[in-house]
């Protein structure tokens, strides 16, 4: 933007200062003569006659007296306030580019949630102290798996919902894993969604699921049920997960009765990757949580929606 | 023998520590396990064990919640966490033992090999009170840090120190009352902890507290004056750094 600018104004100072140059070391009105006369030279030759020709005119009413000072004047603080123009644009450039580009990494990094990857390796030791040799080794393929992935998408801002639902379906194989089957879960595709082309950025279901297994799944003492949804709304999809736990209104009492030390981190960290996007990708993701006994009293547990654009990967 | 209460909600978790404590610390003796803070309450009442292995969430409270419904804690404690987060910044300046998830067999190892045989009730309750005052209010910083000397627990506000000097393996400690004490711990150590407190690495030897420095003299030698006037070296490759530091204060 700033290089166009820096151009339109170096430009627009010829512009000013050539005629003027030329016009100012030829001030004796023969060099306006000497002007016109090519002009009428050209006239004659040209179709539009009668315009050319009045072209001398012109240039004779309104050169001014004393063009020389004033033109340079002209001309040196419009290229002066151009340039100081341009390189102001340029460093904010520079800055707004910098700040991106933090923001970018920052949103890799938060891909990778270091809760899950902790817990991950803890359950995998266990397994190991506890020498079962078998289910460590499968927790660690499928740990591999997810890790694989999450690698894979991090180098793209966004992931088709097929790779998005793979990624997701290995989360929740490793969270029933160390949960010890404390819940089943499923995952919903519309059947409208182009799978392999559409992509969302990656991995925002994963603080929710975690919140979900955690706050909502972890208090109830029946076996769980996470279903998570992808759908298709307008130029949205919406990708919700769905809990039959205690439902955020409880969870948020505990927490609160517990001294509230331990909000959620999970939610910290979904509502800084959605402020990260807007702010490096212009995406704008809605985000709602819904308690579920607040729309129907027979029901429990948590609703969580988001509207997240979609882009063709 | 050492007796031992594990206290963690997953049961994995406690088998796990079960598991490597036979292996590697066979001078422990398992006389229980806990898998919630009410539970732990009474098991540690009932078996009195010397020391605590103890995870800081569980479903009815934490681990401090658990230290707090002792009037005395009479046992060692040793904590176990999988996170790196704002608790275990507390645990440094409290001076508190502990272990992070996935355990380290040698961490367990040397944690248990410190386990010394007499407790100090009070400089136990130094340090859960002061764990305490900087967990309490997890948003702003640690207030208060625990220096152990050779003979004593001194805790002292982080605000009051004004500046810290590395003597070889120890640090010395000079605070605005004009008092000094010698810590067995590196220079380094305390640098890491209390960058995030306004302190400044001004020179291999010294950390200043920020709040303290009148003015950074810079002939014929660069050198940080301090509030009494007194005078601290000041690395010259260091110069930049501690005048953009000076400036965001």
């Amino acid at each position: 933007m700033s290089t166009k600018r820096l151009i339109i104004g170096l430009t627009l100072t010829l512009f000013v200062a050539i005629p003027s140059f030329v016009s100012g070391s030829n001030m004796a009105s023969d060099s306006i003569q000497h002007q016109a006369a090519p002009c009428s030279e050209l006239a004659s030759r040209g179709k539009n006659e009668a315009w050319i020709v009045s072209r001398p005119d012109f240039f004779v009413i309104h050169i001014p007296k004393k063009p020389l000072p004033v033109a340079i004047a002209i001309a040196t603080t419009l290229f002066l306030g151009i340039l100081v123009l341009s390189v102001y644009g340029r460093t904010k450039q520079i800055k707004y580019k910098t700040r991106n580009m933090e923001l970018e990494q920052q949103l890799l990094i938060s891909q990778m949630n270091p809760h899950f990857v902790f817990n991950s390796l803890t359950a995998i030791q266990s397994y190991i102290f506890r020498k079962d040799p078998h289910q460590a080794g499968k927790y660690l393929a499928s740990f591999a798996k997810l890790v694989r992935l999450i690698l894979e998408n991090s180098r793209s801002e966004i992931a088709t919902i097929d790779k998005e639902v793979k990624t997701l379906e290995y989360y929740l194989e490793l969270q029933s894993m160390r949960f010890e089957d404390k819940f089943d879960y499923e995952i919903v595709v519309d059947s409208e969604i182009f799978r392999d082309e559409m992509g969302i950025p990656p991995m925002l279901a994963q603080p929710l699921i975690e919140n979900a297994i955690e706050h909502g799944i972890s208090h109830i003492q029946e076996k769980g049920l996470i279903t998570i949804r992808f759908s298709l709304q307008g130029k949205n999809i919406i990708l919700e997960v769905e809990d039959n736990g205690i439902g955020i209104n409880e969870s948020i009492r505990i927490q609160k009765e517990k001294g509230k030390k331990y909000q959620s981190l999970a939610t910290n960290i979904t509502t800084e990757r959605l402020k990260k996007l807007r702010q490096a990708k212009g995406y704008k993701i809605d985000l709602t949580i819904i308690d579920k006994s607040e729309r129907n009293s027979n029901e429990r547990g948590t609703l969580v929606k988001l509207a997240i654009p979609y882009k063709y990967a | 023998m050492i007796n031992a209460v594990i206290v963690d909600d997953e049961s994995k978790a406690r088998q796990t520590i079960e598991e490597m404590l036979k292996t590697y610390c066979p001078q422990v003796s398992i006389v229980g396990q806990a898998d919630s803070v009410e539970n732990a309450f009474e098991i540690i009442n009932h078996t009195k064990p010397d020391v605590v292995f103890l995870d800081i969430r569980m479903p009815d409270g934490t681990g401090f919640d658990l230290l707090k419904r002792f009037e005395s804690v009479w046992f060692h404690f040793v904590i176990i966490t999988a996170f790196e987060d704002y608790a275990v910044a507390a645990f440094k300046y409290s001076a508190i033992d502990y272990i992070l998830k996935p355990i380290d067999p040698s961490d367990l190892y040397a944690a248990v090999e410190k386990l010394s045989r007499t407790i100090n009730l009070e400089e136990n309750k130094k340090k859960i009170d002061t764990l305490l005052s900087n967990v309490d209010n997890p948003n702003s910083k640690p207030n208060k840090i625990v220096l152990k000397t050779s003979d004593n627990i001194h805790v002292v506000d982080i605000q009051n120190i004004v500046r810290c000097e590395s003597q070889n393996n120890y640090t010395q400690f000079f605070f605005e009352s004009g008092k000094s004490i010698l810590i067995s711990k590196t220079l380094k150590e305390f640098d890491d902890m209390l960058a995030a407190s306004g302190f400044i690495r001004v020179h291999q030897s010294h950390l200043v507290n920020k709040r303290f420095v009148k003015q950074l003299k810079r002939f014929p030698q660069l050198k940080l004056i301090m509030f009494d006037d007194s005078e601290i070296p000041v690395a010259v490759r260091k110069k930049d750094y501690i005048i953009e530091q000076m400036e965001g204060r």
